[in-house]
């Protein structure tokens, strides 16, 4: 009796798209309460099947904040190569046939973010990755963090000028560091144009001119991360000297200097978070594994 | 003589809200409870819970399983607040690990709920803001849909396919320009 009643009442007050006598539409629900169960959709998901579903979901999944944050590197080769099962839902539900690839799934994620894209990590599926980051730098102007695969020697040159693009850049990693023809005027254009820009994660060579630039035109980086890095000694000394802000500086399992050397903790004494672990002078493992390692491997097995 | 125990019992007695449902059943729960709604401690702030709290999206059989959460979720909070404080290091992360085991045990069968009281629970949720409960009902609903084709996801939220033929092209030409 009583739950009669209330039930009554339910059905003339003002709720969103329930009555007590229907069903709720999952199809009418409010396009702001369907955003945050989109928000917690794979990119599969809400590429491949939400918009399809009807007109409320289509509206929903095309909300732009939703494709905000695009992290295209977790299980890439499982998820966006062209035998993957989204290759196959994009074939049979948007006649997308044969030609499904990373680049395109990322022209299409750039499109629905509508230049709100905040966050993009990219694997190393770039198909001609001059044009990829041409079609990111033009349509990213808001991108806070970015994250590159190895990139060949010819578009890594033409990063630096595409930094001025992405003026609110505050994180960039680089699989691999960009040689030493490169990255000072990478530093250079971050240093310029980049006012926010505080971590820089990169693995590669540091050469002298490398150290110099960052000195020189990142002296207020927050947090470097140079792990299993080419860093001779003079090398790290000149950062230390050079970027005076730094709360965090990883220089893990490098060669060039030695983990224990009093001069370089000194320097690093007042960094937060200072980590050096593992860094040696020369390679030993590189020589050991020259001749002997693999002989004596070899020997094992026989 | 006012002891610090009646002065309690009153801070106590002070701080209980009543919350009206669109069905007009008035519910009386404390202020820790109701605060878990942002839209509610707003309302508290600015001193308009007088009279007690109308919520006209909120019917009261929602409301009451909406308390039921804040209840639970208001009396974990304080516990962990309160044994910060009163065990030893090893003890505190054993109490810890208790409550959230506790909650999580509560959290899933909490969710045992048919499709029609979980969309009212995320529409209550989202109009009262309340942080931990939209998560909680929306994650469950975004895990049913995962992998799901667009006709399994309908056939599951018995939803009618609205999209004219004419749509469903558009949305195949929005799609297929980016691998050309």
């Amino acid at each position: 009796m009583e739950t009669a009643e209330a039930q009554d009442t339910t059905a003339g007050a003002v709720t969103s798209a329930t009555t007590a006598a229907a069903p709720p539409a999952w199809a009418d629900m409010d396009t702001d309460c369907l955003a945050h169960v989109f928000r917690r959709l794979d990119l599969e998901d809400l590429a491949a099947s939400a918009p399809l579903v009807c007109r409320g979901w289509r509206r929903a999944a095309s909300d732009p904040s939703l494709w905000r944050a695009l992290d295209l590197r977790r299980d890439h080769l499982a998820r966006f190569t062209p035998w993957s099962p989204l290759a196959a839902a994009f074939a049979s539900r948007y006649g997308v046939s044969r030609r499904f690839s990373l680049p395109g799934l990322l022209r299409l994620c750039l499109a629905r973010a509508q230049g709100s894209a905040l966050d993009l990590a990219l694997p190393p599926l770039l198909s001609s990755p001059a044009d990829d980051l041409l079609h990111l730098s033009v349509h990213c102007p808001r991108l806070r963090r970015l994250a590159l695969p190895p990139l060949p020697a010819c578009d890594e040159a033409r990063l630096p000028e595409l930094v001025p693009r992405w003026p609110m850049l505050e994180h960039l990693e680089l699989d691999a560091k960009p040689s030493a023809a490169t990255f000072p005027a990478l530093a250079e254009q971050l240093g310029r144009h980049c006012p926010n820009f505080a971590t820089l994660k990169t693995s590669g060579a540091v050469k002298p001119e490398d150290a110099a630039a960052l000195a020189r035109w990142l002296p207020r980086l927050r947090s470097l991360c140079l792990d299993r890095s080419y860093m001779p000694r003079q090398e790290l000394l000149a950062i230390l000297a050079g970027c005076r802000d730094l709360k965090e500086l990883s220089a893990r399992g490098c060669v060039g200097f030695d983990d224990g050397d009093e001069e370089v903790a000194r320097r690093g004494a007042r960094i937060e978070r200072f980590d050096v672990a593992g860094s040696r002078m020369v390679d030993e493992d590189v020589e050991l594994a020259g001749d002997e390692f693999c002989d004596s491997s070899y020997v094992d097995v026989m | 003589m006012a002891s610090a125990g009646s002065g309690d019992e009153k801070a106590a007695a002070a701080a209980m809200i009543t919350l009206i449902s669109s069905d007009n059943e008035k519910f009386e729960v404390t202020e820790a409870t109701a605060t878990l709604s942002q839209t509610i401690r707003h309302m508290i702030e600015d001193g308009c819970t007088d009279g007690g709290v109308p919520l006209p999206n909120v019917t009261s059989k929602i409301l009451a399983r909406v308390i039921e959460y804040c209840k639970k979720h208001a009396t974990a909070a304080a516990g962990e607040e309160g044994s910060s404080s009163s065990f030893s290091d090893a003890a505190f992360l054993e109490v810890d690990r208790a409550f959230l085991e506790e909650l999580e045990e509560f959290d899933d069968a909490f969710l045992e709920v048919d499709r029609a009281t979980l969309f009212d629970l995320i529409l209550a949720a989202n109009y009262l803001d309340i942080k931990g409960l939209l998560n909680l009902t929306c994650q469950k609903v975004a895990d049913s849909v995962k992998g799901k084709t667009p006709e399994q996801i309908r056939e599951m939220y018995n939803i009618v396919n609205d999209l004219t033929p004419e749509e469903e092209a558009e949305i195949r030409r929005e799609t297929q320009w980016a691998f050309e």
